[in-house]
């Protein structure tokens, strides 16, 4: 088809003689790789990726990729029906753990009293939410979580089997929002990366990839698999997230022309404490 | 009755293995959960696992609690704390296929459809896939010492709540509204009909 089809002594269609394919290839995507993770974009011209994330946030993306080798573990996928922005929304905010996810209250994993910071590049894209566990008074002194159960107690504590690893510093949990489409995960022993796919405006595929490393013992891994259990489609903790992004958008559309605002702070307002988004 | 690979079992073991799977089925759907982890020894394996990471050798589940305490722990987690929208589901769970009996241990498998309703929308097909299972006899009948559930429908529609296929009914942390949606939903649990099968008592 190149040089057309022949009938009857005629060239019908095909390219034109100066037409030279070598002009017209496949997008070339501009592509960094760091501490084993591929990154890419269709800008050319896009600043260099040390740039884009910026000091701080660099410094926690290194502190989890440092260079070791990555072993995959696996995948999970789900699609959530709300605007992709909104998960970029809920990693970005420190407020809700404390007050939506009662596992994380209940055992200390992250709640409004934690040793916590919230650092963000300086063009304010990229956050990373940082806390370390345990540092507070007693969960049942610190919340006003109408479902907190102060006599909380596994049957099997293997859900919380937390061991530190050296490389984490003092935080137990850092999760890095790059904007606009990646989360990276450490919750304690559980590492994930999360990749934001939208497709529509009421619409995101999030995919789940978790992983460990290359010098982890037999037992290491393990209490990555079970820690893995409150995260992801069916987590104990992040799918209460996914459930209230599907109501949220339901808000959203069900009238389009309102505008609210989430005033947070020591303020006290009457303004109803809601979410706003702009498709 | 025989097996594919030439071990028989008997008509009574045959009998209590495709009641186990339809008492299973009838629980999951009836939203009550204490009964749940009933259907598995102590000691147990439950993975409610996506296709490809079974096919490729990857570990990772979607659910993988490690024991029957686990299993109660997720069912306190979902009753309690996990905060989602209610709505019906589902499960057409086929016979049996048994694959083998070794050291006491019946391995089958049979498939599963599992479809879901919300209130004001039409039915969906939440999840399918296969159930593959390790099946043991112990005093208070046949039951689960491992049951993997390897689903084909890898973009799960938002989330899983149940560890099954499929989501409860939930009864808490409700706003009012969802509440009363909630009431209505809420069918009364058969008890399961065969009690040499059946789950000894909610938890």
């Amino acid at each position: 088809m190149r040089r057309g089809v022949v009938q009857k002594g005629q060239v019908h269609g095909g390219m034109p003689a100066d037409f030279v394919t070598r002009d017209h290839a496949l997008t070339k995507l501009r592509v960094v790789c760091r501490g084993g993770v591929v990154f890419a974009s269709f800008d050319p011209e896009v600043e260099a990726f040390e740039d884009f994330l910026g000091a701080d946030i660099l410094g926690y993306f290194d502190r989890l990729f440092n260079g070791r080798t990555l072993t995959a573990l696996g995948y999970d996928r789900q699609r959530i029906p709300g605007n992709w922005k909104l998960m970029q929304g809920n990693i970005k905010d420190p407020y809700h753990p404390g007050l939506l996810h009662t596992w994380f209250v209940t055992f200390g994993l992250w709640r409004a009293d934690n040793n916590s910071q919230w650092r963000m590049d300086t063009r304010h894209r990229h956050a990373a939410m940082i806390s370390t566990r345990g540092s507070g008074g007693r969960a049942d002194q610190v919340t006003e979580v109408s479902s907190f159960t102060a006599g909380m107690q596994l049957n099997d504590p293997g859900f919380l089997d937390i061991v530190p690893e050296p490389w984490w510093g003092r935080p137990t949990a850092v999760m890095t929002t790059i904007f606009p489409s990646v989360i990276l995960q450490q919750q304690v022993n559980s590492v994930s990366t999360r990749h934001i796919q939208p497709n529509g405006h009421g619409s995101f595929d999030f995919v789940w990839t978790h992983f460990g490393f290359d010098d982890d013992t037999d037992e290491r891994t393990q209490r990555r698999l079970r820690q893995a259990n409150l995260f992801g489609p069916a987590g104990c903790v992040s799918a209460d997230d996914d459930e209230v992004i599907e109501f949220s958008q339901q808000a959203f559309e069900s009238k389009p022309l309102h505008r609210a605002l989430a005033k947070l702070g020591r303020q006290r307002s009457r303004t109803p404490s809601t979410w706003s988004a702009r498709r | 009755m025989s097996t594919s690979n030439g071990t028989a079992i008997g008509f009574d073991d045959g009998l209590a293995l495709t009641q186990l799977y339809a008492d299973y089925a009838s629980v999951v759907d009836s939203g009550n959960w204490a009964w749940w982890p009933e259907f598995f020894i102590d000691d147990c394996v439950y993975r409610l696992q996506p296709r490809g990471n079974h096919e490729r050798g990857f570990p990772l589940a979607t659910l993988a609690p490690t024991s029957k305490g686990m299993l109660k722990d997720r069912v306190y987690g979902i009753t309690e704390t996990l905060f989602h929208n209610p709505y019906y589901q589902r499960h057409i769970v086929g016979t049996p296929v048994i694959c083998g009996v070794e050291e006491g241990r019946i391995r089958c498998e049979s498939n599963c459809a599992v479809f879901c309703t919300k209130l004001s929308d039409a039915s969906t097909v939440f999840n399918l896939g296969r159930y593959l299972d390790a099946v043991v006899r112990t005093p208070d009948g046949l039951k689960f010492a491992s049951r993997e559930c390897i689903y084909d429908s890898e973009m799960i529609p938002n989330s899983i709540i149940y560890p099954v296929w499929g989501r409860p009914i939930k009864q808490t942390r409700l706003c009012a509204a969802s509440s009363r949606r909630a009431a209505l939903l809420r069918a009364p649990a058969p008890r399961p009909t065969t009690a040499q099968t059946g789950p000894v008592s909610p938890a």
